[in-house]
């Protein structure tokens, strides 16, 4: 066997790494992911038990509504925006769909009474994330105790010297090709892109499904997906999310609204509805080129 | 309908994009549902979903003993479900058992406090009672709190237009169209209850947005084509509102596009015309009102 064949190593790996650690690796992975998937579904109540407290739907459904007036002002008539947008604006500074708060939290001092149904909501949140994070934890801690410096796999494809440090945690050396992978790395990458495998096996929108827990871990990535999603040349307030895992005497959500609310009456004052380019104006002779052509064409 | 009927893929297509469209034909619906449901081993778990469809729309067309048998086959399935329990509530519905079915709805609420489709049955057995502002005070309550519903923003401009209470039913549909700004549907109703306002200048913009939305869309162009032939009428008060000649050039053009549209038709159909067709077209070409 050539150990060295004049310009770099040639490295062969033992076949009983490929069959005591990559392919129980990979059947880990996929077990887990269905375990974690049917776990989820057993734990999942049925649609429309969850306690739900109205009143914090109706806050939260009142900022949108009024963030959506914004968003689509001009498909409106401007009365009707101007009477919608004094509406909000004396609403929200009356306080008109805020959730009645306790003396204790108006004070700003002390602890906040505990919000039953947030921390139901919460405690669901966590429930979900432990479902989520503990297989993975426990994985990783698995491979790092048994499987950690040596190569496991070499990629079939050139990479350039950046991806070393991600593809080889553990076994940094500073000749070694890029192209051979350690294992807890492969275990990262195949985290990663585990979701199409669950996909054709469990179906789409299965909780094997790691993306969110993807947004979970970045805040950023989150924010991010959900500007991208709504339109993002309107400035919306920050709405405190529910459903994160909040601790427990926490009235921190409340005085969020609050402050949500008092930005989106600034908002509105903001929004000057002559400025509005309402579809409305020259609509008439719009329409008559539009049809004309139409009309034309057959 | 159709003279060819559909594939199987394609009518468990169809199906599919009406459970999640308001704009439904029941007769369409059962047409398909029978269709699919004769080979329903190829469905899968989708049976169900196809099965629940199916009994509305039956319930819709008053056919209420074979509705009664896709529940029972529901039932059979999801023995205790509040899901079918919500279908053989609206059984008592089509019956006219309404305090039965309110009862029903109640029970199920308590199981199910945050379930809106319930909240929405039992609006529509006070609307069925005739209870009419009963039904719209509920409604009015259950968008104070969920105000993000389009199709019950849709539900209670209804309400009101049926108790003449026109203002309260445009300013309902404005909050659809904030939801819904490119539905041309929605536009075309706006447009409707502008009209029976009095604002035909508004009522013309909104049958040409609709229009703008989908060039081909027939109620639009009815719209645009009368509020176009009465705006020109009342000729423009101030000097710098369009002149007259310009609605007469919209009005005109939309006619002839409306008569493209029956001369297309009438080529597909390979027939005569109707007389409601016909009197259309006098109509439209001005030979009649």
């Amino acid at each position: 066997m050539a150990f060295y064949d004049g310009s770099k190593a040639v490295i062969v790996l033992d076949p009983a790494i490929r069959n005591w650690v990559l392919l129980p690796l990979m059947a880990i992975m996929l077990l887990v992911g269905l375990v974690r998937h049917y776990v989820t579904l057993l734990l999942a109540s049925p649609p429309g038990t969850a306690k739900v407290d109205f009143r914090d739907t109706r806050q939260t459904q009142a900022l949108m509504r009024s963030v959506n007036l914004r968003r689509h002002a001009r498909h409106l008539p401007p009365d009707a925006v101007r009477a919608r947008r004094s509406y909000f604006m004396d609403a929200f500074k009356a306080g008109k769909y805020l959730k009645a708060t306790p003396k204790a939290v108006a004070n700003d001092d002390g602890p906040a009474p505990p919000d039953m149904a947030g921390m139901e909501m919460a405690m669901d949140g966590m429930k979900k994330n432990m479902a989520m994070m503990v297989p993975q934890a426990l994985i990783m801690s698995f491979l790092s105790a048994f499987f950690s410096g040596f190569l496991l796999i070499q990629l079939p494809f050139p990479l350039t010297v950046r991806f070393k440090s991600m593809l080889q945690s553990g076994i940094l050396t500073p000749d070694l090709d890029a192209t051979w992978v350690s294992s807890l790395s492969m275990y990262f990458i195949s985290f990663l892109g585990m979701n199409p495998v669950f996909g054709l096996i469990l179906g789409q929108g299965n909780a094997a499904d790691n993306s969110r827990d993807m947004a979970a871990m970045n805040p950023l990535a989150a924010s991010a997906s959900a500007s991208a999603t709504g339109a993002t040349d309107i400035p919306m307030p920050e709405i405190p999310q529910q459903g994160m895992p909040m601790l427990p005497g926490m009235g921190g959500a409340d005085k969020g609204l609050e402050k949500a609310f008092t930005s989106e009456t600034e908002y509105l004052q903001l929004l000057d509805v002559d400025q509005v380019p309402w579809i409305g104006e020259g609509i008439e002779d719009r329409i008559t080129a539009l049809l004309t052509a139409r009309v034309q064409r057959r | 309908m159709t003279a060819v009927a559909p594939s199987f893929d394609d009518a468990v297509q169809e199906l599919r994009n009406q459970r999640s469209s308001m704009d439904v034909n029941p007769y369409r619906t059962v047409e398909l549902a029978r269709l699919v449901l004769k080979r329903g081993g190829r469905l899968g778990d989708e049976v169900w979903a196809v099965l629940e469809q199916s009994a509305m729309a039956l319930l819709d067309l008053g056919m209420i003993e074979e509705a009664q048998k896709d529940i029972d086959v529901l039932d059979r399935k999801f023995a205790g479900s509040t899901r079918v329990q919500k279908l053989t509530a609206m059984v008592h519905e089509a019956k006219g058992e309404f305090d039965h079915a309110m009862a029903l709805y109640n029970q199920l609420l308590e199981q199910r406090p945050a379930d809106t489709t319930l909240m929405k049955r039992k609006i529509a057995v006070l609307k069925s009672q005739r209870r009419t502002q009963d039904a719209i005070a509920a409604l009015n309550l259950l968008l104070d709190t969920l105000p993000s519903d389009a199709e019950a923003w849709l539900e209670l401009a209804d309400l009101y237009a049926g108790a003449h209470m026109l203002q309260p039913a445009a300013h309902a549909v404005e909050e659809a169209l904030l939801l819904l700004p490119t539905n041309h549907f929605v536009h075309a109703t706006y447009a409707d209850l502008l009209y029976a306002l009095g604002r035909r200048d508004l009522a013309l913009k909104a049958y040409c947005r609709a229009v703008e939305l989908v060039p081909g869309y027939v109620a639009g162009l009815y719209g645009v084509v009368k509020c176009a032939r009465e705006v020109a009428k009342d000729a423009p008060a101030t000097p710098d509102a369009p002149p007259r000649e310009s609605y007469e050039k919209l009005a005109k053009v939309a006619e002839k596009a409306l008569l493209q549209a029956y001369d297309q038709r009438a080529v597909v159909a390979g027939r005569e015309d109707s007389a409601a067709v016909r009197a259309a077209r006098a109509w439209l070409t001005g030979s009649e009102m």
